[in-house]
């Protein structure tokens, strides 16, 4: 199997993180990466054009949203000549699963990229377990 | 020769979570051999449709009297990971994101973001004031603009009331 298998099967296998997307005002959805760390899991969400104070993480119920808001304030004068991108603001939410601790979320943005480390509840980090 | 006659007119909606990287580098194959296709003459066009690079970013391109303007989304990119030359008649565009380091007994449960090295070429028209590009990268939006010459700034051609019979 393939690298690219894998991490689909890991994906559909995984409770922790799970995509649903709710039809939004928003336009786009983030494209993310999300990656199991032995402590926590991150996600990485693209946002081009989104600024710090922009964008906006909550978790609610169980439920990760991550929105931002995109200025489209047109230039004057300036005409479009070639589009291959449309500009709208970003929305996307995630199921989260049992194992993470939601209170220890931390948050950071940086040129477009929404980074979030959500730490793993006690009980499911992996353990060392002393032979005696 | 306008910017516009070799930038595909192309508008491309952010598709849903669903499309895994597979499918999208098989979108991607389609429009490879389309645009390969249709730019066979020749024209130094849109590299990064050639092998050996991974992703190539969109960009729009607007015109005001004074100047042209590229905007390419570029998130995550580091400054010096990214490369800008005008040069000859060519605006170019290039870089590489680099993927986060997996350390021992990680895995990537979801894959969307592209990586790897990018480049796009675009064409200007000589009507352009090189020496003068300026580029700006901000919340991984790149924006590059380039002067008209004085000459080819907005000359207004004054339209005359004719008086004929």
């Amino acid at each position: 199997m393939n690298e690219e298998q894998e991490i689909a099967k890991r994906d559909d296998r995984s409770g922790a993180v799970q995509s649903e997307v709710f039809e939004p005002d928003a336009e786009f959805i983030p494209q993310v990466d999300v990656i199991e760390k032995q402590d926590y899991i991150r996600v990485l969400a693209d946002m081009p054009g989104v600024s710090r104070e922009d964008v906006e993480a909550t978790l609610e119920e169980g439920v990760l949203t991550i929105s931002g808001k995109v200025s489209t304030a047109d230039e004057e004068g300036m005409s479009l000549q070639s589009c291959e991108y449309e500009t709208g603001d970003f929305y996307r939410s995630f199921a989260v699963g049992e194992g993470l601790d939601t209170e220890g979320i931390e948050a950071s943005m940086q040129d477009g990229v929404l980074d979030l480390c959500i730490p793993k509840s006690e009980q499911y980090k992996p353990k060392q377990i002393e032979i005696k | 020769m306008p910017m516009r006659d070799l930038i595909p007119w192309r508008k491309t909606r952010r598709r849903p979570e669903t499309v895994d990287r597979r499918e999208r580098d098989e979108i991607q194959d389609v429009f490879r051999d389309a645009l390969e296709d249709f730019f066979s003459s020749g024209a130094d066009i849109a590299p990064w449709l050639r092998r050996g690079l991974d992703f190539g970013p969109a960009v729009d391109v607007s015109e005001s009297d004074k100047e042209y303007k590229a905007e390419v989304e570029l998130p995550g990119v580091k400054k010096d990971d990214l490369n800008v030359t005008v040069d000859d008649g060519r605006l170019r565009i290039e870089g590489h994101r680099e993927q986060e380091d997996k350390d021992e007994g990680e895995d990537y449960i979801r894959m969307e973001r592209s990586s790897g090295s990018f480049a796009r070429t675009l064409q200007l028209p000589p009507t352009v004031d090189e020496e003068s590009a300026e580029a700006e990268f901000k919340d991984g939006v790149l924006t590059v603009r380039v002067p008209k010459t004085a000459e080819a700034q907005g000359k207004k051609v004054e339209v005359k009331a004719s008086d004929e019979a």
